[in-house]
């Protein structure tokens, strides 16, 4: 595995309410190696999203980091103030958000918009050399430099995207984090905002990591995929054999349920709903779930096991028959 | 489409089109046509407006309107229109000053209240609850008295009136947009605090303001009226439109009605002006201004 730009140490992310803590994130750990496409995958309510909120440290309240670290090219972001960690959001990590019909501030021109941060980051001196580099931002994602001009309600919402990852990369970060870029777009557009994504990952050599609750895109893209339950890392590893050897039942009932293009595939849900986080089950959080569940699941919380591949499974009946 | 008089040449456009622009253009010809009233003074008034056709020591009865005197004459033989025209001035003054200082006061307060929240938030808002509990002319006539007559000190004392106004419907803008995805996509991209409400959430809340401001003149001048009813803004015979209306109560039950009905009317319409801006771009923004 090459030296992680980013690596996750036991990180919680509690939401806290009158009924008590919400354990979003509970110990997560996971190493994302520089120059890979890393999807983390999951269920509404897997922690995923929190996940990438927390790198950002923009957690809303009352969501507050608990506990662990997150080492960002050898700096712990947990540490940082609040003045430092702004300077690290935008210039060394972007991030792309899931609804672009509301990601763009409506009364303000898409150029202004992409041209602050050329201005607040200190790269442009004044509004024309910002407006010149917005308009090359803009050609960067495939759109007309022309378009600086533009109001979002002009645009589509494939374009707008392409707008909000324009302002994302536009200091060429090293890390690009995007939360379900394409959820709220149709599937050709979808397509060609993850081509978008791969070129400019190239391009600018970034690093990527993408939340997803779709697994069939994190396989097509990804160098690796680490699936999220109940506020856990669960598997992770690398795409192809986290896709085509799953060790965790819960992977494997992802991949199960996902459809495929010819409809051959016969597809099989996995049954029950994801936990209340404030109350989470004993043992494995999967348990009550688990096709293969047996006593000691519901006692004993499995341990994540690194395996050789680098990869990372945490379930007791995993390495069962190997 | 583009370059600073394209904008301009578009945001006057924008002023004729969209729900409420008859509103909005029927206020700002009323409120022009005082301004320019006001400016012109000199030039449209008649009559001086403490001249008197009649020597001081001379009590003479008020004048019915007539050819000399459109709006009738004072019982101090001053002339009615001449006197609306060169008290638009000062209500105008007065009007403005104390709609613009509530504002800078205000809006401030009510993006950083709203932006921010937490103890700071809480207690704002009811220091600003405070204040908008009292009646306006109540307040206003008990911080004038104290600051003693002047038009700049009536401005003042209207002012602390709407300021809560302002803050209130700022806070309440602010608490929504606050909210939205793309103040999270900017704070994303690492802009500060200043930035993010300065660049998004001021622009947004805009609107607002402009009707917040539309609201807050047309009761500050009714109640500017009422102060100049009570002699705290202008010393008479200065002209000012609620000190005549005072001046002239006395001859009411002689059958003098102009010399109240005027001055009544001219604050009536003036009101109405902004009123009609107010609403107009309510109606345009879809911004609810219960209150």
């Amino acid at each position: 595995m090459a030296e992680p730009i980013l690596s996750i140490e036991d990180l919680r992310v509690y939401y806290d309410t009158l009924l008590g803590p919400v354990r979003a994130v509970d110990g997560v750990t996971l190493e994302v190696p520089r120059g890979e496409w890393v999807s983390i995958v999951g269920e509404s309510g897997s922690g995923k999203s929190t996940l990438a909120y927390a790198i950002m440290r923009l957690i809303p309240p009352p969501g507050r980091i608990a506990g662990g670290r997150i080492v960002f090219e050898g700096t712990d972001l947990t540490s940082l103030s609040g003045e430092e960690m702004r300077r690290v959001r935008g210039r060394r990590i972007g991030m792309v958000f899931q609804d672009p019909m509301a990601s763009l501030d409506p009364v303000r021109r898409v150029g202004d918009q992409i041209g602050d941060v050329y201005l607040e980051h200190g790269v442009a001196s004044d509004r024309r050399e910002a407006r010149r580099l917005a308009g090359e931002a803009l050609e960067m994602v495939g759109l007309p430099a022309s378009w600086v001009d533009r109001y979002p309600h002009q645009l589509s919402g494939g374009q707008r995207q392409r707008v909000l990852i324009a302002a994302a990369v536009a200091l060429k970060p090293s890390l690009l984090i995007a939360d379900e870029p394409t959820t709220a777009l149709d599937v050709i557009v979808q397509d060609k905002i993850m081509d978008l994504i791969e070129d400019l990952k190239r391009e600018l050599r970034m690093t990527v990591v993408l939340i997803t609750h779709d697994i069939a895109l994190a396989a097509e893209r990804s160098t690796r995929i680490a699936v999220m339950y109940a506020g856990k890392l669960v598997e992770y590893g690398p795409v192809d054999a986290v896709v085509e050897d799953p060790l965790h039942p819960y992977t494997r009932g992802l991949i199960e349920s996902a459809p495929d293009l010819w409809g051959e595939k016969r597809l099989r849900g996995i049954p029950g709903y994801p936990p209340d986080l404030r109350r989470p089950p004993s043992g494995c959080r999967f348990h009550p779930r688990c096709p293969l569940a047996v006593e000691r699941c519901r006692s004993e919380e499995p341990r994540p096991l690194r395996l050789e591949g680098g990869r990372l499974v945490a379930c007791h009946r995993a390495l069962e028959g190997r | 489409m583009t370059g600073r008089g394209g904008r301009l040449v578009g945001a006057l456009a924008g002023l004729a089109r969209g729900p409420g622009a008859g509103m909005r253009l029927a206020g700002l010809a009323i409120v022009a046509a005082f301004a320019t009233i006001a400016v012109l003074a000199p030039w449209i008034a008649p009559y001086g407006p403490e001249e008197t056709s009649v020597p001081a020591s001379l009590a003479v009865e008020p004048q019915p309107p007539s050819r000399e005197h459109p709006m009738g004459t004072t019982e101090l033989g001053f002339d009615v229109f001449s006197r609306i025209v060169w008290g638009s001035r000062v209500v105008l003054y007065v009007v403005a000053l104390s709609a613009l200082m509530a504002m800078a006061a205000g809006v401030p307060l009510g993006l950083v209240s709203g932006y921010y929240g937490g103890p700071l938030d809480r207690a704002l808002s009811m220091v600003m609850d405070s204040i908008y509990a009292f009646p306006g002319i109540v307040l206003a006539l008990a911080v004038a008295s104290v600051l003693g007559p002047s038009p700049e000190n009536a401005a003042i004392s209207l002012s602390v009136v709407y300021v809560p106004t302002f803050f209130r419907m700022v806070r309440g803008q602010v608490l929504e947009v606050r909210e939205s995805l793309y103040i999270e996509a900017a704070r994303a991209l690492g802009y500060p605090d200043r930035v993010v409400m300065l660049g998004h959430v001021l622009p947004n809340v805009a609107p607002t303001i402009l009707v917040v401001f539309g609201l807050a003149a047309t009761d500050a001048i009714l109640t500017e009226a009422g102060l100049a009813f009570f002699g705290l803004t202008v010393s008479y015979p200065q002209p000012d439109w609620g000190l005549d209306l005072r001046v002239g109560l006395r001859h009411v039950a002689d059958g003098v009605w102009w010399t109240t009905f005027f001055p009544g009317l001219a604050i009536t319409l003036l009101a109405l002006g902004f009123a009609l801006i107010g609403e107009g771009f309510g109606e345009r923004y879809a911004i609810r201004t219960e209150r």
